[in-house]
């Protein structure tokens, strides 16, 4: 059937799946290295853009990595897709890490933290998920400035509702509410379904 | 803080922007608001999205180092004690509930007339169903107004192999319904798996439940939706069909 042929392995990168996550929960180790080849990039990805910091990016992922192997089992796909799951244990970790460090008083996070940049302009990312880069550069460019602000600074920069309200100078309730509506025009220009 | 502002924290909640009362309240809220839980939950996956693409490969000797560290690392058992995922199992039940549970009770009368399959329905099974009808009026008229709305396309094929498939595509909302009944058990490591053909290619629409009744699905019409299609997959589905599919169901555009 013609319409129906597989994608490509160039337009779509490779997934985590969920009988993945099973054969990992089942503590097969040669399905855990798999699933580090395949979500390894993306996890320190994210967290090194969190926290603007190489050997605490690198303790934040192996936390996350073992956090990944430990709770496997917990991982239920009416949750969502396993990647979702996984970026989520990774972004939970890496803004646990950044507000501990503000709270300890450490300038250097700090200091990071203030290099608002955008997170597509390094050009030492991998250019495996490009696919993936344009669909969200795309629909990034169709949300209202303060909402786009809003997303980009709470999810790349880790920062908390006060913090985004008082850097845009907006009331409180309005950041919430730009959070949302940025996200779900997100959803719906990415087609996400949970 | 009033229910409207709850209503408006899911997307500080999917990016983990909120201070820990106001994440323990909408947690709360998440088990007493169905629309919130199902919006959460979406727009966690969408985030997640958003940290797919600042891809950047860790230092190489950290892999045999987690490795090790792992199979040295006892694992949790599956049983989720209450106080760590109560959240989420809240999500999952909700949106089970919602994707599955309750439109599988209104859209199973409406399958079961649709496909003929009233046959194998006890009249207790089509009255509790009734029931369960009448308390979720709400999706029910959704479901009605899907069905009946202007524009809206029926096709009915038979799969091959047995069985019959549907699908309802509503133009004017944007959403396509898909219905099967009668499909032939398929041994325990395959399962059916629904795909969303545009012109770009297949996209997975999910896999369907095995054993019981199978409940109806209800998805986006992505834009260039042109048919449906299921699939014989491994267990659990493929990221992309791997077999011929055994029904194709054009859409009307
Ligand atoms: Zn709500």
């Amino acid at each position: 059937m013609e319409l129906v042929r597989p994608r490509t392995a160039e337009s779509v990168p490779e997934q985590v799946g969920p009988e993945l996550l099973e054969q990992v929960a089942r503590g097969d180790q040669a399905a855990f290295g798999r699933l580090y080849d395949l979500m390894s990039g993306k996890v320190f990805g994210l967290i090194r853009r969190v926290l603007r910091d190489e050997a605490q990016s690198e303790e934040v992922f192996q936390e996350v990595m073992l956090e990944v192997w430990r709770k496997a089992s917990r991982f239920d796909t009416a949750l969502g897709s396993p990647s979702a799951w996984i970026m989520t244990i990774a972004h939970r970790r890496a803004v646990d890490r950044v507000r501990s460090a503000q709270a300890a008083g450490d300038r250097d996070v700090q200091a990071a933290r203030l290099e608002v940049d955008t997170p597509f302009d390094n050009t030492s990312e991998q250019a495996a998920s490009r696919l993936e880069q344009r669909q969200v550069r795309r629909c990034l460019s169709f949300l209202t400035s303060l909402q786009r602000e809003s997303v980009l600074l709470a999810y790349y920069q880790g920062y908390t509702c006060p913090e985004v309200a008082s850097l845009l100078r907006i009331p409180l309730g309005t950041v919430k509410t730009r959070m949302r509506d940025g996200l779900i025009r997100l959803r719906d220009c990415m087609g996400v379904s949970a | 803080m009033s229910l409207i502002e709850l209503h408006q924290l899911s997307g500080a909640w999917a990016m983990n922007a909120l201070d820990d009362n106001e994440n323990k309240a909408f947690e709360q809220h998440l088990r007493e608001c169905e629309s919130c839980a199902a919006e959460a939950a979406e727009l966690r996956e969408t985030a997640a999205r958003l940290g797919a693409v600042t891809e950047h490969a860790p230092p190489p000797a950290l892999r045999a180092r987690v490795l090790a560290v792992a199979a040295q690392t006892r694992q949790l058992p599956p049983a989720t004690p209450p106080s760590e995922t109560r959240a989420s199992a809240v999500l999952a039940e909700r949106r089970w509930l919602k994707r599955l549970g309750v439109l599988a009770a209104a859209a199973s009368v409406l399958a079961a007339v649709a496909l003929g399959t009233q046959a194998v329905r006890s009249n207790n099974e089509l009255s509790r169903e009734v029931d369960a009808l009448r308390q979720v009026t709400a999706e029910y008229n959704q479901l009605a107004a899907l069905m009946s709305s202007p524009g809206a396309t029926t096709v009915s094929r038979s799969v091959e192999h047995g069985g019959t498939g549907m699908a309802v595509y509503a133009p004017s909302q944007n959403k396509v319904l898909f219905l099967a009944g009668g499909l032939p058990q398929l041994p325990a490591d395959r399962s059916y798996q629904l795909w969303v053909v545009a012109a770009d290619g297949p996209q997975s629409a999910g896999v369907l439940p095995t054993g019981g009744k199978l409940p109806p699905m209800v998805m986006e019409a992505l834009a260039g939706t042109e048919k449906l299609a299921l699939t014989v997959e491994p267990r659990g589905g493929s990221k992309g069909p791997t077999t011929a599919p055994l029904v194709v169901l054009p859409l009307a555009v």
